[in-house]
């Protein structure tokens, strides 16, 4: 009997010491396998100063008044005004993962949100520019209202480790930087993302052959657009490559037929230059290469080119875009230095061209940034006092920038500092 | 096999053998993790235990064992050497800056060395070299390593100070945890798997 007491207490004393081993095993696997959700976001505010003061009040350039005889008025898309504490964009951000899947809703509000679905505005055709994909029909037209605060939303199910199929609404794939002011080096937009695709509506199944090789396939509706106002779909790619540790590259593709909301009629309530049919196509690289610790070079290049029918409206479309395949393209360099975990100081210089007219800048542009962000507070505040001096050649002997008089000028420098908080 | 007649032969005694060793190695290792990790500050963890009547072999295997109880984490082994008696190799794991039920948000990647070395009788540890690496989200919204690292012996970090800190208690509280769980799990007799009673056919 005390054999057995002496049993059963040692057994009682050493499970207790026991569990806590087996208990932590138990718990580890649990967090492994357990689902993450996360929520995050950010807000960010900004203020710039031009200094050549345009008397519009925003840095878009001199063809915002007609009596210029500029056609174009793209400038600067996103940070565009002048001598005020300007919001930029809320965003709230949830996603949820598992072994299994990924889920994203990412909602965002403000004037670049506004701006990030500039084809969506709920405005009537002619009272403002950003009405080329205003839907005709009513039926349609009525779903654009609280959908404009969408910026993402997508679920991804990773069938097996290596191939994984996403549905929803998605940020693009294409280009260096993207709407989210903490992610980009540089606060102001370079004029190779204001004049690519925002975003997509669609499906696409991503392959990871390696860690060092993955391709994307997909198919969307169009660019930047919440319906679509065509039967055929657009064809987006991209081949990841990883030829050394650090070292990105992207090599991305999108192409689809009429599938520009400016330039086709179909359902919209905008009048293209001509009802005529096209094939629009784009190919960017991407790519980024983390020298040292500290030391991070980037280079985005981008080409595309629309190709019209050669049907009864070639002449209207050679006038239009002095051809019946206009291009637009160019190439940014980056380079980052982190001074400390504090500062870092980074330069962009971008060529930038669309003298086809075919893009929402219509010119050459060249265009130098220098960063210096800030990080303090755990990493949440993001501080970015910026310098950026574009020069745009002339389109037809007019000046593309814009002056204290409203007159055409063939520069613009703006000095300024953004604040992102992010959580 | 001096362990296993003793199990055999006299289970009472084996157990308040192995309670008592149990309990002594307990009040050992929350001197020696604790002691080294809180008066340095130094990210640096070992001790050199004495492990009676237990052979290198043994020793060996529950040093595989507790390595393979690691979960969490990823482990490369650079060195796992039955002859030599050592294991050696650099482990990483995740670290967050809010963890809150199930909300989470990636910070970091914490990487460090083990090594465990194995001899009759005895034993020694040590896990060091403990390294942040930074990690951002790129344009596709994904966490990945900057490739800037920081020691984790340092106590500054200019303006993520907070952070930081809960970086390194973390770190801290995983290590010595580890340090109690493989001075358990080192001693620990392996799970005999018991033989199966079958009924066998027997001719008459």
């Amino acid at each position: 009997m005390k054999k057995l007491i002496q049993i059963v207490l040692f057994n009682a004393f050493s499970f207790a010491v026991a569990i806590p081993a087996f208990s932590q095993d138990a718990t580890e696997k649990k967090e492994e396998e357990k689902p993450k959700v996360t929520m995050s976001g950010y807000i960010d505010t900004y203020y710039l100063h031009a200094f050549n003061s345009p008397k519009s009040g925003n840095l878009m350039g001199a063809g915002q008044d007609p009596s210029n005889g500029l056609p174009f008025y793209a400038g600067r898309a996103f940070d565009r005004l002048n001598d005020q504490f300007s919001l930029g964009l809320v965003q709230t951000k949830f996603s949820y993962s598992d072994k299994h899947s990924d889920l994203v809703i990412d909602l965002t509000f403000g004037p670049n949100a506004e701006l990030g679905n500039f084809g969506n505005q709920r405005m009537a055709p002619g009272q403002g520019y950003a009405t080329g994909y205003f839907p005709a029909n009513p039926n349609q037209s009525v779903l654009y209202g609280t959908s404009a605060a969408i910026k993402q939303a997508y679920f991804t199910w990773k069938a097996t480790s290596k191939f994984s199929f996403t549905v929803g609404q998605f940020g693009t794939h294409v280009g260096y930087e993207v709407i989210d002011a903490p992610i980009n080096y540089h606060y102001s937009l370079s004029n190779l993302f204001n004049n690519g695709p925002f975003y997509h509506v669609g499906a696409k199944a991503n392959y990871v052959f390696s860690d060092k090789a993955t391709l994307m396939l997909g198919v969307v509706n169009n660019w930047d657009a919440l319906t679509d106002w065509k039967s055929q779909k657009s064809l987006i790619g991209q081949l990841y490559l990883k030829p050394v540790e650090g070292w990105n590259v992207y090599v991305n593709y999108i192409s689809g037929r009429n599938d520009d909301g400016f330039k086709s009629s179909g359902n919209l309530a905008y009048t293209p230059v001509a009802p005529t049919s096209y094939n629009r196509t784009l190919f960017d690289l991407t790519t980024g290469y983390q020298i040292t610790s500290k030391f991070y070079l980037g280079l985005n290049a981008a080409y595309g080119w629309y190709t019209f029918d050669n049907d009864s409206y070639h002449d209207v479309i050679v006038a239009a875009y002095q051809s019946l395949k206009p291009t637009w393209g160019g190439v940014a360099g980056y380079v980052n230095y982190a001074i400390s975990d504090i500062v870092g100081i980074g330069a962009r210089y971008e060529y930038f061209s669309d003298k086809n007219g075919v893009r929402y800048i219509g010119t050459t542009n060249t265009s130098l940034t220098i960063t210096a962000p800030i990080t303090v507070a755990d990493g949440h505040l993001i501080m970015k006092p910026e310098l950026r001096i574009d020069n745009a050649a002339s389109v037809n002997g007019v000046n593309y920038y814009e002056d204290k008089d409203g007159k055409p000028t063939s520069s613009q420098q703006t000095i300024g500092m953004a604040f992102i908080y992010k959580y | 096999m001096g362990i296993r007649q003793n199990v055999s032969n006299a289970p009472t005694l084996y157990l308040m053998k192995t309670f008592f060793l149990i309990a002594i190695l307990g009040l050992s290792i929350h001197a020696n993790c604790n002691g080294q990790s809180a008066t340095t500050s130094v990210m640096d963890f070992s001790n050199v235990v004495v492990a009676d009547s237990l052979s290198k072999e043994f020793l060996f295997r529950n040093a595989q064992r507790w390595v393979n109880t690691i979960k969490d984490e990823k482990i490369v082994l650079s060195q796992n050497d039955s002859i030599l008696g050592k294991i050696e190799g650099e482990s990483s794991y995740l670290v967050y800056t809010q963890q809150a039920g199930i909300l989470k948000k990636l910070s970091g990647r914490v990487s460090y060395k083990i090594s465990i070395e194995v001899k009759d009788k005895k034993y020694r540890y040590h896990f060091s070299d403990f390294v942040f690496h930074y990690y951002k989200q790129d344009r596709y919204y994904n966490m990945v390593e900057t490739g800037k690292v920081k020691s984790l012996n340092e106590q500054s970090a200019s303006g993520w100070q907070k952070l930081w800190d809960y970086h390194r208690t973390i770190t801290q509280n995983k290590l010595k945890e580890y340090c109690k769980q493989l001075e358990i799990k080192m001693v620990e007799k392996p799970e005999v798997p018991s033989e199966k009673v079958t009924a066998k056919k027997v001719e008459w």
